[in-house]
């Protein structure tokens, strides 16, 4: 069956074929690397253990990871995500362990109770949200391109957090928050798990169901045509990174609660590992279609890759391999798709 | 069609994957390790010490590394290990603090676990800690320095930002020696994160606030590099003494052509035979010291011979 | 006399040393389809910006219903009933035509669900699809992007959204100009609904036989006047160029 039949199929399975094409086909990636994995190694890879490791690990990039979908549909992109989430960690932890009273030790944790993490989580949002909102301002007022600004921001709050920190990890987090949020369980489900669920969720309902969900497909698809709809696009902007902000301001909480230490010298690949899920996903990195869904479905796929090739023992270098082609095939269809629709 | 091409294409490649496991010989036991970051020369040396004195003792090892290092991209790692259920891991842990939670988890479930390279904070559950003596190599750095520069003028320190264990004990081993000294004037360390072109960026600043500046000693071979070039740029070669910790084959060449004075090197082949041996006395039921020292030497220009036998090459791959 | 629905009068605007437009004087009827014409840097496109709102004038006067108004934005001029459709385009290719045509004034689910803002897509679909029957437009699909359909019907969407919002009067800047033969009939067939259906249309276009076959009266500009004011049914292509580049002004006469 050659490549050119492929591309002649009759007008009516077109929709078929595209809403296979959209993430249809990644989610069938998926699967088919569990299949292939639980065949190989049932017992360890399948196991229940496995299963719920693989979901903790997923679980802060899946948060990251809704939030870049807002801005990458709204045809942005967020660089700064990594170093946003490193900058909120440090000022939650630090917020934390001055209110602890336990001034002094840098190392080991805290007794702080319910309340002082309570602002601890609250400052970590209101200051990804403050960076979203710079990020925003510079991109939709300011007019400088998105992937500059981001760079921009992401060097600054690194930078940021190492200046608040003397570039040294603050090691104090709350006993609480380690052992009820980090490794805790609610049940039976890992809290960390949990709160990456419902952030996904209500980030999917929002952008399927909402006004505000419609116009930031509308911004990323013609900026200028929603502009001269009355849709304030300039607002938007600002609110879909401050979106992904609180996303990075939430993903620090749980990086805390989860490493027990800020991790400075971490995440600096976070920008591009939520970019190429939600590539993977089916969003256009040119704006105006995707979803959440697929983006869950991209987060997972190099998780299991990963996983599943330490699990069988391939040399660490292949995983590199596999993840790359994998995304230049998604791409790949994104194309394909595009050139299908075009032809309509 | 177009999908199942796709389908059968995957399925394909992942059973050609499956052909190339390595095979399942485990007469003796099985053994994961865990190294700090991919594509690491000494981590690369480290892992084929371990593969040659494994292939001896009849161990079935398979190596991993995460794409950084850093705890959030080593933790899947170490959860995916403990998957497996080896009989031992020996792991670099990225993190003193952030890995204690996974490696625990690791013990938890029944595999014996030691650290190798690094260590964490919590080493209750770790059976032991093979290591090299950081503070001793600052030491032996601080005596070669002194050495090259007649015991006075300006020197200064090129290393990580703080938080590493092991560059830190290198940076306090070093200035806790170089006050013995009493002619040398410290002017203090300079941060830079694996990053030549920032180690090169502060030598040449610092020469140009202190021109006299007379020996410098890098904490790890990234920052060597960017100080040779720093060094080069500024036509100081051979007048500011270098001094370097780690044998990399970049380090290596620069001993051979005068740009580094001394390197302070580890065996990291013997580490990681030191942690297959390990291995094997955890498996047949003994019990280890909490710590495995393993050897350190300064090597100095007229050792060509000696470099070459520590330089950090992956010879098994 | 019937009132006009709008009046622009002795319109000035000035960019720098340039002189958009010079005391225009524009009107447009109810029920009609006004053709402004003219060649290019003639001010029309400066004209369509200062009555839809996205541009200023410098002096002068713009009347709707006999009442002076000032539009400060193009929400202003929308809110007076008057709408415009770019030669760009201004529909979100990725989103369904229901979509687009709600594009800022979306409806949402009545109660608690509304207040948080969840659309309404089911009404907004069924009321799509009456517009679309009123006005005769076919699409293939509802639920397809935009993008997919031809130009045709991209252009017809975007011109039942306008008809749909705008009470009073439509503006369309160059309707056709990248439509094919039979594509263009339909969008000056649409051209003519939306003016039966009570939406006066004022036409920007170079295409001249065009202008004459669809448009109950023709203004032309040249550099930045009002030259002539024309009936169709009097006049030919000839005589509608002439006026465009070399026609004298009434003012000179």
């Amino acid at each position: 069956m050659s490549t050119s039949q492929d591309f002649n199929m009759p007008q009516s399975n077109d929709g078929r074929m595209l809403r296979l094409l959209a993430s249809g086909w990644i989610f069938l990636l998926l699967l088919v690397l569990i299949c292939i994995f639980t065949g190989l190694r049932p017992s360890q890879f399948a196991s229940a253990y496995n299963m719920q490791q693989l979901a903790i690990n997923a679980a802060l990039i899946l948060v990251l990871a809704a939030g870049q979908t807002y801005v990458i549909i709204a045809a942005g992109i967020d660089l700064s995500i990594g170093s946003v989430l490193v900058f909120c960690s440090v000022v939650s932890a630090q917020v934390m362990l001055a209110l602890s009273g336990d001034s002094g030790t840098t190392f080991g944790t805290t007794s702080a109770g319910w309340g002082v993490i309570l602002i601890g989580v609250f400052a970590s949002i209101v200051t990804g949200i403050l960076w979203g909102l710079l990020n925003g301002f510079l991109v939709s007022v300011a007019k400088i391109p998105a992937l500059i600004v981001t760079l921009g921001t992401m060097g600054m709050a690194l930078g940021g957090a190492q200046i608040l920190s003397g570039g040294v990890d603050v090691r104090a987090m709350p006993e609480l928050l380690v052992t009820e949020i980090g490794s805790g369980r609610l049940f039976g489900i890992p809290v960390l798990v949990l709160i990456a669920v419902v952030c996904v969720i209500v980030a999917g309902l929002v952008l399927r169901f909402t006004r505000f969900g419609l116009h930031v497909y509308a911004v990323g698809s013609n900026d200028e045509g929603a502009r001269r709809s009355g849709i304030k696009v300039t607002q938007r902007m600002m609110t879909v990174y401050a979106i992904s902000g609180a996303m990075a301001g939430i993903a620090a909480v749980m990086a805390n609660a989860r490493f027990a230490t800020t991790t400075i010298n971490g995440h600096a690949m976070d920008n591009l590992t939520t970019i190429s899920a939600v590539v993977l996903g089916g969003t256009s990195l040119f704006g105006g279609s995707g979803g959440i869904f697929g983006t869950v479905i991209g987060v997972f796929i190099p998780i299991i890759l990963l996983n599943g090739f330490v699990i069988l023992g391939i040399p660490p270098f292949w995983q590199t391999v596999a993840m790359g082609a994998v995304l230049i095939l998604a791409v790949w269809i994104d194309q394909l798709k595009r050139r299908l629709r075009k032809r309509g | 069609m177009f999908t199942k091409k796709i389908v059968s294409a995957l399925v394909l490649s992942a059973s050609l994957a499956a052909l190339t496991l390595p095979s399942q010989a485990a007469d003796k036991g099985t053994v994961s390790l865990v190294l700090g970051v991919k594509g690491s020369p000494f981590y690369q040396a480290l892992q084929c010490g371990a593969m040659a004195r494994a292939e001896e003792l009849g161990l079935d090892l398979s190596v991993s590394a995460p794409d950084q290092f850093a705890a959030d991209s080593q933790i899947p790692v170490v959860n995916a290990v403990t998957a497996t259920k080896p009989d031992v891991a020996a792991i670099v842990p990225t993190d003193m603090q952030a890995l204690i939670q996974p490696m625990k988890e690791l013990a938890e479930r029944g595999t014996k676990v030691l650290t190798i390279d690094q260590t964490i904070s919590d080493t209750s559950f770790v059976e032991t800690q093979v290591l090299t003596d950081n503070a001793e190599g600052g030491k032996l750095a601080a005596d070669a320095m002194a050495k090259l520069i007649g015991e006075k003028g300006k020197v200064m320190v090129i290393t990580q930002p703080p938080g590493s264990l092991a560059q830190d004990a290198r940076t306090s081993g070093f200035e806790e020696e170089i006050k013995k000294f009493p002619n040398i004037e410290y002017i203090g360390p300079q941060y830079q994160s694996d990053d030549p072109q920032k180690a090169a960026e502060i030598v040449t600043s610092t020469l140009s606030a202190h021109p006299d500046l007379a020996a410098i000693f890098s904490t790890n071979d990234q920052g060597a590099i960017g100080a040779i070039t720093g060094l080069r740029q500024a036509g100081a070669i051979g007048k500011v003494k270098m001094i370097a910790y780690d044998a990399a084959s970049a380090e290596v060449a620069a001993l051979k052509n005068g740009a580094i004075q001394a390197l302070i090197a580890q065996n990291p082949a013997a580490e990681g035979a030191a942690a297959m041996d390990a291995a094997v006395a955890l498996i047949d039921g003994k019990t280890l010291d909490k710590v495995t020292m393993t050897e350190i030497v300064t090597i100095t220009a007229d050792q060509p011979e000696l470099a070459d036998k520590y330089e950090y090459i992956a010879s098994c791959m | 006399m019937t009132q006009p629905l709008l009046e622009a009068r002795n319109i000035r605007r000035t960019f720098g040393h340039v002189q958009a437009l010079r005391g225009v004087d524009f009107k447009v009827m109810p029920g009609e389809i006004v053709a402004l014409i003219g060649d290019n840097g003639a001010g029309k496109s400066t004209l369509v910006k200062i009555l839809s709102g996205a541009d200023q004038f410098d002096s002068g006067e713009l009347l709707i219903d006999g009442k002076p108004v000032h539009f400060g934005s193009p929400r202003d001029a929308q809110d007076a009933g008057l709408a415009t459709v770019y030669q760009d385009l201004a529909l979100a290719p990725d989103l369904p035509p229901a979509e687009n045509l709600y594009l800022g004034r979306e409806l949402v689910r009545s109660g608690l669900l509304g207040r948080l803002g969840v659309l309404d897509r089911v009404t907004m679909r069924e009321r799509a699809a009456k517009v679309f029957t009123e006005l005769g437009v076919k699409l293939k699909s509802q639920n397809v992007a935009v993008d997919t359909l031809s130009g045709g019907q991209r252009q017809s969407v975007a011109i039942s959204r306008a008809a749909m919002w705008a009470e009073k009067i439509v503006f369309l800047d160059e309707p056709t100009a990248a439509l094919g033969v039979v594509q263009t009939e339909r969008v000056l067939e649409l051209t003519k609904r939306v003016r039966d259906n009570g939406t006066s249309v004022v036409l920007i276009s170079h295409n001249m036989p065009q202008v004459l076959e669809v448009a109950d009266r023709v203004h032309v500009l040249r550099l930045g006047q009002s030259v002539a004011d024309l009936n169709p049914k009097d006049v030919t292509v000839n005589d509608l160029v002439r006026e465009m580049t070399s026609g004298t002004t009434e003012k000179q006469s």
